[in-house]
């Protein structure tokens, strides 16, 4: 646990003293807080579904749409900690996390860290009658799969594991790649693939399912809990972190290089 | 000729209704098929979900019987009857309460994957107790049905664009089809 302590610290450091935070590097953020309303409004709705990745322009002249509702709406640079909200609908449009960008580069990482363990190390530890069973993360799926009920155990490795990892991986792909300037039309893809993935992934739900067993269990059987299943919390926490510090839509609308 | 948002509107609504639809049916024998067995030293029992939730609020967990009754039970049934309510708005073309509406669509994305809930309950303790040696706890195939009608409520509510509730019968609609529509 201690190495994992340190080597977290250390992707932490690594990660916020290499890149500048973005209120260092542009000097103090200039625009507006809200997005100017009255002129966000004066759009018309432009169409009802955004076109697809393949036909957009630049990513600095494509105005920001409303994923709810469709409203289009005029880039603003939006100070740290700051939310655009829709000027129709009232949903979050995008969000500047308060820290800069390292900060869901650090989550992302550490959450991937924790995948490792989560993955290799004992689960839950079971003993009855002085018998020990070792439980892995994995050991559900594949009772379920020798039951012959294998969409259940496909499905829930899916939403358990393999969703969230390649949501944490895609991530850091989004994060690295929208540092630099010129987003293309590899970035939107790699966005989607997120926003998609983040609809499957939910580690958070088996977090709390284990802990509903593991009361259950507990009148039945001494249950231990194993380091993995700390390890897999951690990683459902870092998810959370930095999917909240990234949120909707803010590489899109915290743009490298676009004063609007 | 169809005009763009009108294909669109066509689509996306056929698309989520039956996969609202596909959902209400799976929920049937998710709910009636026993999910689990246990066999605690004798006593052997099968349940189903309802039944495990009374089981659990007999043995004096009511708070995590609430937990499981709100995530398998209820959070379903809000969803289905959330997207019908949204399918009928849209199909109505509705244009008052749309915040609400949009609202509404957020709050059911929201709350969908807390359903899955029972799903990996269920494979979490048929992994940590395996059958053999101890031979206490084994998966049955309702879980099957309950996976298959969670996932199609995610589903449909996915396939459901709430961009249908705000479309301007004067203004968007009027629109031409420029280009094949891509799909979301």
């Amino acid at each position: 646990m201690v190495f994992f302590y340190r080597a977290v610290e250390m992707v932490l450091e690594c990660a916020l003293s290499r890149f500048p935070s973005d209120t260092d590097r542009r000097g103090s953020p200039s625009v507006s807080n809200q997005f100017n309303s009255a002129s966000a409004r004066h759009f018309r709705p432009r169409s009802m579904i955004a076109p697809g990745p393949a036909s957009l322009p630049a990513a600095s002249s494509h105005p920001l749409t409303c994923r709810w509702c469709g409203c289009g709406h005029r880039r603003v640079e939006l100070a740290p900690g700051e939310r655009a909200r829709c000027a129709r609908c009232a949903s979050v449009l995008a969000q500047r996390s308060r820290f800069g960008p390292s900060v869901p580069l650090a989550f992302t990482l550490a959450g991937l860290v924790f995948a490792i363990p989560a993955l290799l190390l004992p689960f839950v530890t079971v003993d009855r009658l002085r018998q020990e069973h070792v439980g892995f993360l994995f050991s559900g799926a594949e009772v379920l799969w020798a039951n012959g009920m294998k969409l259940a155990a496909v499905w829930v490795s899916l939403c358990g594991f393999i969703a969230p990892v390649a949501l944490l991986g895609t991530l850091i792909v989004v994060i690295v790649r929208t540092r630099k300037p010129g987003a293309g039309a590899l970035d939107r893809v790699a966005l989607r693939i997120a926003h998609a993935l983040e609809r499957w992934a939910m580690p958070e739900v088996c977090v709390l399912a284990v802990l509903v067993a593991l009361t259950k269990l507990g009148s039945l059987v001494n249950v231990t809990v194993g380091p993995g299943m700390w390890c897999y919390a951690a990683m459902a926490v870092m998810l959370l972190l930095a999917w909240r510090s990234f949120e909707i839509g803010s590489a899109e609308a915290v743009p490298g290089a676009t004063p609007h | 000729m169809m005009t763009r948002a009108a294909y669109l509107r066509s689509n996306h609504l056929s698309r989520a209704t039956a996969l609202a639809l596909a959902a209400a049916v799976m929920l049937v024998p998710a709910n009636l098929l026993p999910v689990l067995s246990t066999n605690t030293g004798g006593s052997a029992r099968t349940d189903t979900i309802m039944s495990g939730i009374i089981n659990l609020w007999h043995e004096g967990m009511w708070a995590i019987a609430a937990i499981v009754f709100v995530a398998s039970i209820l959070i379903p049934l809000l969803k289905l009857a959330g997207l019908a309510w949204l399918l009928l708005a849209v199909k109505r073309r509705a244009t008052g309460r749309r915040r609400g509406l949009t609202r509404l669509y957020a709050g059911l994305d929201f709350i969908g994957r807390w359903s899955m809930l029972d799903v990996f309950l269920v494979a979490f303790l048929a992994g940590a107790v395996p059958f053999g040696a101890l031979a206490l706890i084994e998966p049955r195939s309702g879980i099957v049905a309950f996976g298959s009608a969670v996932v199609l409520t995610i589903l449909a509510t996915d396939s459901f664009d709430p961009r249908l509730l705000w479309a301007e019968p004067g203004t968007a609609t009027a629109a031409p089809l420029p280009s094949p529509a891509p799909s979301p």
